[in-house]
């Protein structure tokens, strides 16, 4: 341990034995309003969870929707491109 | 106020079943004096004290049901309470740089005698060493900070630390060493200015 290091431990040693406060007074109103407080947050959560529920079909119903559009037009795309190379003399 | 350890059990278990309003308010009264007292110890400002035991409350109970009922209350609500004070100190700037003019005349009489390592005198300081040491830590991050302050102030062991941060007990050590290394240089920069 280097002279810095001596000294910094030996401030922290003073500083754990300083003064301790008094005990803190309970402020009034603190239980209520930490109460409300937490109150408040859980309903917006609970909220948010419920729209999150309520939206969930929704968006399966809507992802299903898009997949069968998009796998329908496909394979519409691959008949046509096949009816191109059938119809398409190899040599002409 | 004061709770056994089955009696802050259920009243949490109260207030996670139906947000019980009697137990919470049972639960502030009995375990403010412990939170106030954690809060002192991290933060300078006694000004916000107050507002920062209101935020653990209200996280706690906002947060109850990731309380393991099978474990004592006491350790997860200090654990709130360092992470309120980390998040206090995140939300501020951290000071560059400390001056031996930034000092006040208490602080000043702490540090010549620690830099002179007069003894007898230096015991009569520990209000002042206090104070100077916080000032010290103000020049780090919040994390630095809050690793330091649980190592030097409160003499908490590496796993103590771990378990009230929640960091690993090698981030633990890594962070320490760093932190010491920034308060080092924080310290020989106010010997500088001061000779």
């Amino acid at each position: 341990m280097n002279e810095i290091d001596q000294r910094l431990e030996q401030l922290a040693a003073r500083a754990r034995n300083a003064t301790a406060p008094p005990p803190a007074e309970l402020p009034f109103g603190l239980a209520t309003r930490a109460i409300a407080s937490a109150r408040a947050t859980s309903d917006t959560s609970a909220l948010w969870t419920q729209f999150s529920l309520a939206a969930l079909p929704v968006a399966t119903v809507t992802t299903a929707a898009c997949l069968w559009w998009s796998a329908s037009a496909m394979s519409a795309d691959a008949h046509d491109l096949a009816q191109v190379f059938i119809q398409t003399p190899l040599f002409p | 106020m004061i709770l056994t350890d089955s009696e802050s059990r259920a009243c949490m278990a109260a207030w996670q079943r139906c947000s019980d309003e009697g137990a919470a308010r049972v639960l502030v009264e009995a375990f403010h004096p412990f939170v106030a007292s954690l809060i002192r110890r991290h933060v300078a400002d006694a000004g916000c004290v107050e507002d920062l035991a209101q935020q653990t409350f209200t996280r706690c109970f906002a947060k109850a049901e990731q309380w393991d009922a099978s474990r004592p209350l006491e350790p997860w609500l200090a654990r709130i309470a360092i992470n309120q004070c980390r998040d206090h100190y995140r939300a501020r700037r951290v000071r560059p740089e400390l001056r031996w003019s930034d000092l006040t005349e208490g602080e000043q009489e702490a540090m010549e005698a620690t830099l002179t390592a007069a003894e007898p005198k230096a015991d009569a300081l520990n209000d002042e060493s206090r104070s100077l040491m916080m000032r010290l830590l103000d020049t780090l991050s919040a994390g630095d900070r809050m690793v330091l302050s649980l190592l030097h102030l409160d003499g908490k062991t590496t796993d103590e630390i771990a378990t009230l941060t929640g960091w690993s007990r090698t981030l633990v050590k890594v962070r320490a060493f760093r932190a010491r290394r920034k308060m080092r240089a924080a310290f020989e920069q106010l010997e500088a200015s001061h000779s």
